[in-house]
């Protein structure tokens, strides 16, 4: 570090407008960013721990809450790891129905994920839209699972709940639209002049930087880093359907865009298979276990913001001995300290959310000066007002 | 399995024992000294991801495991250390692979392993002014179910 | 650019003169779906008390108190709304299939939680000497019947029977004493049946 006095821009940890608290400090020189620290754990709940003390099936319910977003992904994967313990399969039916679960979720994850970036932008429009065309995908999931969060729909050896043939018909129509929907938004924001120019260069991260810090899902294929784990490492329904693997080349966060909205438009095309797989079929749901034998075991799951990996081991007895749980965000969260140096503090709000940060485990980012390290220059808001405020300069300039 | 004959030839003499669960499963068990020329060996020159390191406390000893992935073929390769009890530390793979410093950091505050030549040891996940020796993963902190002693 | 704002445009239109899709709850009572997860209730009829909800809550949030009240040994069974999760473990579990059931409620905020909670009361039978708890009546006498025929091959669960159609009082004293042969009629707990065969004690009572 030179002479110049660095500013330290400070966000979080406890904000309104930002979901779970977290904490960055942002060390800049004058408007650019030098350099990143990220401080985590001001949403640690010794889930580990807890995993260690409840029962096999118990602990379905434990990972289900997590998160709340990316509220399935984590049973996905506990169970993918205890059945990989066991070395058991899971009957047919139950494969199809935890993929559709699976992909409903990725859809109203990205949805999600696309009205803060709409947000951040200053296009509150494409904030409100994508949450009202997400509300119908989580009514789906009330008529289905039984609520609109926290599924409960996972069991070690297959799913708790059928979906019966009476409520396909509604699903399959909220699909139709869905898919009407995300076509106008996905060619809204490839055509938009100034979403492009605001978007484009801004947050690259290389194939090197993904692979020093162990990027995975959306931001890893937005460098052109080809991972996904439904196709690397086939589990459930996945090899059975047709679908494609969305991969661009640039890194930045309109890539990182692209890649999520086309995405989901692959999961409708997974439903949909998975749909008429289901329809009419009588088969089992659940594969039962009744006993526990000493090993280890490794699952994972392409989360909507990546691999979801969950290592478990056990001695014999009723509860895990050790549970590993790692969330996508946990290694795609320090990329930050590769996309945001050289980047200007207006751009930090866009970056920070094209990572699509599920703050399971992590914190806010705020903004200090690098000398005196207690005076807080501005947090969030602000830097999300000074995000919106160079899209309307750029929106005059173009 | 092709990844496997590869691994024995690299690591060679390091590989102290093997266990295949199922083809996309292996573990491999190496000596805490030699781990990082296996690191360098597995994430460098032969390219696999890095996943992410768990640790675990066996009631005799510490055992790390660190996870990477063969994406080309969907398998996971896991490197298995054992830890003394008394003092348990091993090398840091930071200079290796720079995202692995977030998880030995808390690793190191859950846990209490060492890792020597660290950039910076500090407290991650648990509040700084957290006390002194107690290390919340580990078995002697109970929690209230089947698995404390 | 023209083309793209039409299809925008378009979009803005419909959804200015559509119905907004915030419903109007609490002015409109809101119902929701077939399946939803809602405050598990018990049902005072079918539930036997066998305590298997209490074993499988994920949350702990149902408690087991098994106690003395009035000089009879009596279980509760008390469901907490403010640690349950709604994920239907205790309805899946349950040994009856109808004893406990996620009922449509949503709306279980509080000032004093003893007017959502739901609780449920059973009797126990308890060994008349040792006082062991063997588990409520209405388990034993669901599991008899559940047995059929074989139910009366036990002598135990006949005198119960008997308890149950009115042929004789449960009011019988307690048994003191070491257990003697004569004595098996009475006693149901399996500790002291196993007492009585292994020790054949001839002091008088």
């Amino acid at each position: 570090m030179n002479d110049k006095k660095k500013v330290i821009v400070p966000i979080g940890p406890y904000h309104p407008l930002l979901e779970e608290p977290e904490f960055f400090a942002l060390y800049c020189d004058g408007e650019k960013v030098v350099d990143v620290e990220w401080q985590a754990g001001y949403n640690h709940r010794a889930i580990e721990k807890l995993s260690e003390g409840k029962h096999w099936d118990q602990v379905t319910f434990l990972v289900e809450r997590i998160c709340g977003i990316c509220s399935t992904s984590h049973p996905f994967a506990y169970c993918n790891s205890v059945e990989d313990l066991l070395d058991i399969t899971v009957p047919e039916k139950a494969r199809y129905i935890r993929c559709i679960i699976g992909e409903m979720e990725r859809i109203h994850s990205h949805l999600l994920w696309v009205g803060l970036a709409g947000h951040f932008l200053g296009y509150n429009t494409v904030f409100m839209w994508a949450w009202k065309y997400r509300e119908s995908i989580l009514e789906m999931f009330e008529m289905i699972t039984g609520n609109r969060n926290h599924y409960a729909m996972f069991k070690i050896g297959g799913v708790r709940r059928n979906i019966e043939d009476e409520d396909i018909p509604a699903l399959r129509k909220v699909l139709k639209d869905i898919r009407a929907k995300l076509e106008m938004l996905t060619h809204a924001v490839l055509d938009d002049p100034v979403l492009g120019a605001r978007l484009k260069g801004v947050g690259v991260l290389t194939k090197g930087h993904i692979k020093d810090f162990g990027a995975v899902g959306p931001v890893a294929r937005a460098s052109g880093v080809d991972i996904d784990i439904r196709r690397d490492d086939p589990y459930a329904a996945y090899p059975a359907v047709e679908w494609k693997v969305i991969k661009t080349e640039n890194g930045d966060v309109f890539d990182k865009a692209v890649v999520r909205l086309l995405e989901c438009m692959e999961s409708v095309r997974i439903i949909e298979q998975s749909l008429d797989a289901i329809e009419g079929s009588k088969g089992d749901i659940e594969n039962q276990v009744r006993e526990m034998p000493v090993g280890e075991g490794i699952g994972r799951h392409e989360a909507p913001r990546g691999e979801c990996f969950h290592y478990v081991r056990s001695d014999g007895s009723n509860s895990p001995v050790r549970h590993k749980i790692r969330a996508p965000s946990y290694t795609n969260i320090p990329t930050f300290k590769a996309s945001c140096v050289g980047q200007m503090i207006a751009d930090v709000a866009i970056i920070l959310a094209g990572v699509d940060p599920c703050y399971c485990c992590t914190e806010r980012v705020a903004v200090y000066d690098a000398d005196k390290k207690n005076k807080k220059l501005f947090g969030f808001s602000r830097l999300v007002e000074m995000s919106r405020e160079k899209t309307e300069r750029m929106r005059k300039q173009v | 399995m092709k990844v496997l004959e590869t691994l024995k030839e690299k690591l060679g003499e390091r590989i102290k024992d093997i266990k295949i669960h199922n083809e996309r499963r292996i573990y491999l068990t190496v000596e805490a000294g030699d781990i990082k020329e296996c690191a360098k060996i597995v994430f460098r020159e032969l390219d696999a991801r890095y996943i992410i390191a768990s640790g675990a406390d066996n009631f005799d000893s510490f055992e790390i495991l660190y996870h990477f992935g063969f994406d080309s073929i969907g398998t996971v390769i896991s490197l298995r250390v054992f830890l003394a009890r008394e003092n348990p530390g091993i090398d840091s793979l930071s200079d290796v692979i720079p995202g692995i410093s977030y998880i030995e950091r808390e690793m190191w505050e859950l846990l209490g392993i060492n890792f020597a030549g660290h950039p910076g040891l500090s407290h991650f996940l648990l509040r700084d002014d957290w006390p002194e020796g107690n290390f919340p993963l580990r078995k002697s902190i109970k929690t209230d179910g089947a698995n404390s002693e | 650019m023209k083309k793209p704002k039409i299809r925008e445009l378009k979009e803005a239109i419909t959804s200015l003169f559509s119905k907004p899709f915030t419903s109007q709850f609490p002015f409109k009572p809101h119902t929701p779906a077939k399946k939803f997860r809602g405050k598990p209730e018990y049902n005072r009829d079918t539930c036997v008390g066998c305590g298997a909800c209490f074993n499988v809550c994920p949350a702990r949030a149902i408690e087991m108190v098994d106690q003395v009240v009035d000089g009879k040994w009596k279980r509760v069974l008390i469901h907490h709304p403010k640690d349950c999760l709604f994920c239907g473990e205790c309805e899946r579990n349950c040994i009856t299939d109808d004893g406990i059931k996620l009922s449509g409620v949503f709306d279980v905020s509080y000032f004093d939680e003893k007017d959502v909670q739901s609780k449920v009361e059973h009797d126990l039978i308890v060994c008349k000497h040792c006082g062991e708890i063997i588990g409520t009546e209405k388990h034993v006498l669901w599991t008899l019947r559940k047995l059929g025929n074989p139910a009366f091959s036990q002598p135990v669960m006949i005198s119960r029977l008997m308890e149950e159609f009115g042929l004789v009082t449960d009011e019988e004293e307690k048994v003191a004493g070491p257990v003697q042969r004569t004595d098996m009629l009475k006693i149901v707990c399996p500790k002291c049946r196993r007492m009585a065969f292994i020790s054949d004690e001839k002091k008088e009572r």
